[in-house]
């Protein structure tokens, strides 16, 4: 009984999303659009992330079950295909321990300002090492209850929120059509969920594509909804806080709940969690292809102890956060996998099968 | 030196172990035909046990024995069926064994079940399970008589899963009135029960229950391979059983479900589960069990849909009050008090501020106190053990308040959390951890140790995969045509359109090995 399972469309779409949502609740680094702009700002950077993801599953020509770290290893043979997985692997710890830094940022400077940066870094990785061991389908399950959880969560601080809502709120800010198309494509190429996609779609049925439109679809709708919500209630003061939603949910109230925050921070430590453990498997996913079988052990704890080594570098530092974010900004790891990389492997491919020709 | 010291052990050890055997029928002998060497023989086998009883008996000329285990037999029975009969009968010809063998054959001796054997170590078997046995000067074969007649407790309504509408019939020790009670439920031919022994030394009797039209021959056979691993020398509960049943024994909640009942264990076998009865225990275990099978009840079935579901929220409402409400308590009154309301939050303050300890100890205390006088009450007779409650309540309810060990809020916590315990009495084991758990993280780290603790949690239920099936279904992997029966419990027109079949479950790794599986 040990068949390698499938997830479902729902479950991989929901912990992307999730993973996804991690950039709304985290901290504000300013020159974001303002006002209406940032409401549609998410669905611009859901169709160029969905642009790049058809466009990399056309290129790698996906057979059925089979991810990226697959493809990279079967097109890119035994060094370069290796290099590359490692490569890719690294730039996704890279992103976890980044995570692990911000949510410890988060804790240490708005709920518990006189705690150890460390200790927040130590304590997410252990987990997320735990998580790790019980693999991608207990992940996606979770991902589903927490998703079920949030959708709660988001209604309840609606709710609670809805009589500061002021429409007037919501204007143009006159953004020109290129800079709002620039900041889109920043958008959508900053996160790591599109790589995340391509090194998971093999174990949903299918080829993919129906998965990728579920989640970039509903993604960009409920983040869209989110900063309806952010600029409405909070209008131009929204993008002078350093946590805008934190600032939001403080505010809310509900019948004889006086705050709204702390349903927000465990909302915020469940998804800072399964971004942390799905960006884990994913570099877990890319290194142990090019290690011999029957080495999670060792390959957990060596996933958890760099993301633990990169997060304690990063944690309470937040010129080196700024300046990472800077590199996630500039997206060289999503249009590297995305655009890149399949192209390369089109004309090797290509290269390949006319020399198998001309040897016949 | 060493070497001669640990020859001198093994030897010492081999040396006991077979003085234990020559009780072991492993070491069987096939009958000789010489009544005297058989007896001997078997004598030896029972290491001269003073409850095996032999009557030798002289009919026509005719040498023979009638060998049984005291306690095991119906007396009555074996006077009036058996010993009667045969001393009051008469051969034709003086001496004929054969005439004799061929007028027991012929069923002169009423006993329901007659068997033959051979072998001492089938004899022994058979003695053992309340048979008697005959044997005649000159034949190598015993004809076994079964004539049970051992005493044991009567049907009685389950105690762990009490009702109020359905049956109230709960499995007894010996398995097979079990069985009975479960062939009187269900009068299909598909039903098959497969008996098994386990247990090196206790040879005791397991029986594999299961529907031929609904089981998967794949999982029949992965229940048969785990029992082959149960390497134990004595089996006396289903609980030995369990970890060699189970996927993953890190598991904080059972994945190898348990009922006392049979038509809950008859539901179970219809939707293609396999149940393993063991003998000498009255609770059968159901494979595979999945987490929101903890929070169904047979009652749930007997009441109206609208009411049934609002049970099911009820107890899903209970299991999160009695896992988290202490630790969220512990830790909004301690990090967090700005969630609270005013009123509330004074009366917490003023409370804590008459008690010694810390918030998180005081919670821990008490519960550890109601966890001992709850062992205690249920250990001791009950006319003690109803003291012991009411002590208890004093102690936990008036007079710790009154001393001002503890706050009258945490009283009010703690009464609501153990009594929401109840509510799902198959996870109490599980809750019970938790809730400590969960109060540590809570008064050690405020909502970030409760929302880590929560996410380990659900890791913990969502990663477990008995039997290639996700433990979470149909909850997680979401499937809406099976969640008729999860959150709400709709009615038998809808539950009754589609049979619920494990292996077609989304997610499941043995769907498409039938027809008419399904994908997701």
């Amino acid at each position: 009984m040990n068949a390698q399972q499938k997830i479902s469309r729902g479950q991989l779409g929901a912990l992307l999303i999730l993973s996804g949502a991690f950039r709304l609740l985290a901290q504000n680094r300013g020159g974001a659009p303002a006002g209406l702009e940032a409401v549609f700002l998410p669905l611009a950077a859901a169709g160029i992330q969905l642009l790049f993801v058809t466009v990399a599953l056309f290129l790698l020509r996906s057979r059925e079950g089979e991810g990226l770290a697959d493809r990279i290893c079967r097109y890119g043979g035994c060094l370069p295909g290796g290099l590359l997985c490692w490569l890719l692997g690294g730039w996704l710890l890279l992103a976890a321990a980044d995570t692990a830094a911000q949510a410890s940022f988060f804790l240490t400077s708005a709920v518990f300002p006189q705690a150890p940066a460390l200790f927040f870094v130590l304590t997410m990785v252990l987990a997320g090492a735990y998580a790790l061991r019980k693999g991608l389908e207990g992940l996606c399950r979770t991902a589903a209850l927490v998703g079920a959880i949030a959708t709660l969560a988001m209604g309840v601080i609606f709710l609670a929120s809805a009589e500061h809502f002021q429409p007037a709120y919501l204007s143009f800010a006159g953004v020109s059509a290129g800079s709002f198309l620039g900041q889109a494509f920043s958008e959508a190429v900053r996160s790591p969920e599109p790589v995340l996609f391509l090194l998971f779609c093999g174990r949903v049925k299918g080829k993919g594509f129906g998965s990728a439109v579920l989640w970039v679809t509903v993604s960009g709708g409920i983040f869209s909804g989110a900063a309806l919500l952010l600029w409405g209630v909070l209008g131009r003061t929204a993008g002078g806080q350093l946590f805008p939603f934190f600032t939001l949910t403080a505010i809310a109230e509900l019948s004889v709940f006086r705050r709204m925050d702390a349903i927000y921070m465990g909302l915020w430590i469940l998804i800072g969690l399964l971004r942390i453990t799905a960006l884990m498997l994913g570099a877990q996913y890319c290194i142990g292809k090019t290690l011999p079988a029957n080495r999670e052990s060792a390959l957990c704890i060596l996933m958890a102890g760099s993301v633990f080594a990169g997060g304690a570098l990063l944690a309470g530092r937040r010129e080196w956060l700024l300046g990472l974010e800077g590199f996630f900004r500039q997206g060289w790891g999503v249009v590297f996998v995305c655009l890149i990389l399949p192209v390369i492997f089109l004309i090797s491919g290509k290269r390949k099968g006319k020399r198998r020709i001309a040897d016949e | 030196m060493f070497s001669w010291f640990e020859r001198a052990i093994f030897r010492f050890r081999k040396k006991k172990y077979s003085a234990y055997s020559t009780c072991e029928p492993e070491e069987s002998l096939p009958l000789t035909g010489d009544l005297t060497a058989d007896l001997v023989s078997l004598r030896s086998l029972f290491s001269n046990s003073s409850d095996f009883i032999v009557r030798r008996l002289e009919v026509s000329g005719v040498r023979m024995a009638v060998l049984m285990c005291e306690g095991m037999i119906n007396m009555e029975m074996l006077g009036k069926n058996v010993i009667h009969p045969i001393t009051s009968h008469r051969l034709e010809r003086e001496g004929d064994r054969q005439a004799l063998l061929e007028w027991f054959r012929r069923g002169s001796l009423l006993a329901p079940d007659q068997q033959e054997v051979t072998e001492t170590g089938d004899l022994f078997r058979f003695l053992m399970s309340g048979f008697a046995a005959i044997l005649i000067e000159g034949e190598p074969r015993a004809l076994m008589l079964g004539l049970q007649g051992y005493s044991f407790r009567s049907v009685a309504p389950p105690e762990s899963e009490v009702n109020i509408r359905g049956a109230h019939e709960g499995f007894v020790e010996p398995i097979r009135i079990n069985l009975t009670m479960i062939r009187r439920r269900v009068k299909s031919p598909k039903l098959c029960f497969e008996l098994l022994s386990g247990g090196k030394k206790s040879k005791t009797d397991l029986c594999i229950v299961y529907m031929t039209d609904a089981a998967l021959p794949r999982l029949v056979d992965e229940v048969r391979r785990r029992l082959k691993t149960a390497d134990l020398d004595i089996i006396l509960d289903s609980g030995y059983l369990t970890p060699f049943l189970e996927d993953d024994s890190g598991s904080l909640f059972p994945t190898v479900g348990v009922t006392e009942r049979p038509d809950t264990l008859c539901a179970k076998i219809n939707e293609g589960r396999i149940a393993l009865l063991v003998d000498g225990t009255p609770y059968a275990l159901i494979l595979p069990w999945f987490f929101p099978e903890n929070f169904q009840s047979l009652d749930d079935y007997c009441y109206r849909p609208l009411y049934a579901a609002f049970i099911r929220g009820l107890k899903y409402l209970s299991f999160l009050v009695t896992v988290l409400l202490p630790g969220i308590y512990v830790g909004a009154a301690t990090f967090h008090p700005e969630i609270l309301p005013p009123v509330l939050l004074y009366n917490i303050a003023s409370a804590e501020d008459t008690t010694p300890f810390p918030l998180m100890l005081e919670a821990i205390l008490i519960h550890l106190i109601y966890e001992i006088m709850r062992e205690a009450g249920l250990r001791l007779p009950r006319a003690v053990g109803h003291a012991v409650s009411i002590v208890g309540a004093l102690v936990i309810g008036d007079a710790a308040v009154t001393a001002g060990i503890i706050g009258s809020p945490m009283v009010m916590v703690v009464a609501l959390t153990t009594v929401s315990s109840f509510v799902v009495p198959s996870l109490y084991e599980s809750v019970t951890v938790l809730r400590f758990g969960f109060i540590l993280l809570g008064g050690l780290f405020g909502f970030y140790g409760i929302g880590v603790g929560l996410f380990l949690l659900m890791m913990n239920i969502c990663g477990q995969t008995p039997y290639g099936i996700p433990y979470t279904a149909p909850l997680s992997p979401f499937d809406s045509g099976e969640m008729r029966d999860v959150l709400l419990r709709m009615g038998w027109k809808r539950l009754g359109k589609r049979q619920l079949r494990v292996q077609r479950m989304v997610g499941s790794e043995l769907m498409g090995e039938e027809k008419g599986g399904r994908m997701e």
